[in-house]
Formats: structure tokens, C-alpha cells, sequence
């Protein structure tokens, strides 16, 4: 449901109804969507006959929808005390790449801080990015959040930092954080590629 | 003390089967590891094994068969691998198999950082 004038100019830069549209979706996320998400893109991806890339989409898309779920300013009760993110997904398929987008709200602070994280992230190479995944999972051990603050690590280092991060401003306190991630699919054909 | 199972559940394809053996120390985890609430999951486990380990037992066989969890799942897991650490020098012998994919690098990857942030051993398996 398009529920304001910015949201839908943001869905329209995403070309949404153009051929390449998989799927897209907004709303509340928790596991039962996730599934039915995967049952869809499944028989699409498993076409590749590219089980390395296969994996990898997976991995993404997983971490991706868990993203809006746990740190989504958006939140909607589903359960008794139970609150679940809800955001945007979108998966296209064009001739060369699987691109997918993830949105959700967040303060506008925090929003800048992860465009700043997004770009650190980028910045490091290979083995610098597996050093820094280990050190802040080590700092969250420590916390109660449920989320391990890592998953945009691990996006990164799964589609060898084919990863981008935007901030759409919605209001003056909140804007929308948008992430990206591209898998060529002529590519991972070998574990190791 | 009793086993503790948790049976292979096509409704809940994101949380692994369970199959802790009281009676041979033998720990099963195998499946895939992406719930919502990781916590809420691996806490029993976690605690079925440190009541096993206080009986001191002579061995225990932990086995990894999760194909793929997610960044909060990674969590709880570490937990489990660093409560084994902290029994490895209490004459338990402790072993731990991980199974992954020949095809799946960041499996293998995500064990290697494990093994570097615990310090504890584990035999990396292909599948």
C-alpha cells in the first residue's frame, strides 16, 4: 500500500512495476513472510544452476529482511508484547545482475551514522572486513539486543562489497534508510571467484 | 538426565533439528539457523550442556550440521563454542565436527572466524 507522496516517489525511482520485478513488498516482517519470500525467488535463482550464487542471494536476502525487522523505526505489534519491524523489500532480475533493495525508517542520526558505517565498510579490504566482523561481534556479545550488528558486515563480504547504502529524508526526525546489493550473474560460478 | 530432541519441523524450516544424547555426549544441531528470536532457541541448548558437562562426563561430540545461519544466530552459537572452551581443561574430552558445504567458502570462512575468536578447536568437514 503506497501510504504517502515520498514513498511513492521512492518506489517509482525503483522502477516497481517494470519488467524486471520479481517481487516487492511492504510491510511487517517476520519469518512467515520471509518464507513465503524464498518459495518465490527459489525456482528463480535455482534456474541460474549456479548453487555458489544461489547461497549467497539467500544469505542476503535473509539478512536484509532480518535488518527491517530488528532495527526498523516502523514497528507494528503482532503478538501479545510482540513488535516487529516492517519495511520495504524488492528483487529484481535483469540480464545481467540480481539486484536487491531493502527500506526501512530510521532517526535521521542514526541514519547518517550507518551511511558513514556503509562507506567504512567499503573502504576495508577482505581480510580487514573478517577482523572487524570478529571485533564487533565480540562488543555485542555483551549487549541484549537480539540482532548481532554485523549483517551489513557480512552483506558486504558475501557480495564482495557490491553494497550501497542511501538516506531519503522523510520528516525532520526520520528518513528512509535504503540498502542495495548486487550479485552479477555471470560470477560465482566457482566457491572461490 | 533426559535427551533433549528437537524434531525436524517443515513449519519451521528456519530453526535447526536438535538431538542431544545423555546417555553417549553425542550433540546433534543440524539445519539451517535463521529465527527471529536466536535466543530464545539456543538458551535451553545451551544450558542442557552446561548441566551435562557439570555431571562430568568423559566426553562430549558436538556435531555442526547448520548449512547456513544468520549474524544473530552467529551469536548464540558462539556462546555454546565458548561455554565448551571454558570445560575443555576440566578433563572432559571435547570435540567439535562442523560440516559445510565444498561449494559454500563463506560457511567455511564463518567457522575459521570462530575457531580464531574462541580459541577453540574445531574439525572443519566437507559435507
Amino acid at each position: 500500500m503506497l501510504t504517502d507522496n515520498k514513498e511513492y516517489k521512492l518506489f517509482e525511482s525503483l522502477d516497481l512495476f517494470g519488467k524486471d520485478t520479481l517481487f516487492s513488498y511492504k510491510g511487517i516482517m517476520n519469518n512467515y513472510v520471509l518464507t513465503v519470500f524464498l518459495n518465490n525467488i527459489n525456482p528463480v535463482i535455482s534456474s541460474f544452476n549456479n548453487p555458489v550464487l544461489y547461497k549467497k542471494i539467500k544469505k542476503v536476502f535473509i539478512e536484509l529482511t532480518h535488518n527491517i525487522l530488528y532495527y526498523s523505526e516502523d514497528r507494528n505489534k503482532i503478538r501479545d508484547e510482540q513488535f516487529t519491524g516492517s519495511g520495504f523489500v524488492h528483487f529484481r532480475n535483469n540480464h545481467d545482475h540480481i539486484i536487491f533493495t531493502s527500506c526501512n525508517k530510521v532517526k535521521k542520526k542514526e541514519g547518517e551514522k550507518l551511511i558513514g558505517y556503509c562507506k567504512r565498510i567499503k573502504n576495508l579490504d577482505y581480510n580487514d572486513l573478517r577482523n572487524y566482523k570478529r571485533m564487533k561481534r565480540n562488543l555485542i556479545q555483551k549487549t541484549t539486543s537480539n540482532g548481532a550488528g554485523i549483517g551489513l558486515i557480512k552483506i558486504a563480504l558475501i557480495s564482495s562489497k557490491k553494497i550501497d547504502a542511501d538516506l531519503i529524508p522523510y520528516d525532520k526526525n526520520f528518513a528512509y534508510y535504503i540498502i542495495t546489493v548486487k550479485f552479477d550473474k555471470n560470477k560465482f560460478f566457482k566457491a572461490d571467484e | 538426565m533426559n535427551d533433549l530432541i528437537i524434531p525436524h519441523n517443515i513449519k519451521t524450516t528456519y530453526q535447526p533439528k536438535v538431538h542431544f544424547s545423555s546417555k553417549t555426549g553425542e550433540c546433534l544441531i543440524e539445519g539451517e539457523s535463521y529465527m527471529e528470536n536466536p535466543k530464545l532457541f539456543y538458551e535451553p541448548l545451551t544450558k542442557w550442556l552446561n548441566d551435562y558437562l557439570e555431571t562430568n562426563p568423559t566426553s562430549l561430540h558436538l556435531i555442526f550440521k547448520i548449512y547456513y545461519f544468520n549474524t544473530s544466530s552467529s551469536r548464540q552459537l558462539m556462546n555454546i563454542i565458548e561455554l565448551l572452551r571454558s570445560f575443555q581443561n576440566k578433563s572432559v574430552d571435547i570435540k567439535i565436527d562442523w560440516y559445510y558445504d565444498p561449494d559454500d567458502l563463506d560457511m567455511k570462512e564463518e567457522v575459521e572466524d570462530f575457531i580464531m575468536e574462541t580459541g577453540m578447536d574445531i574439525n572443519m568437514k566437507i559435507r
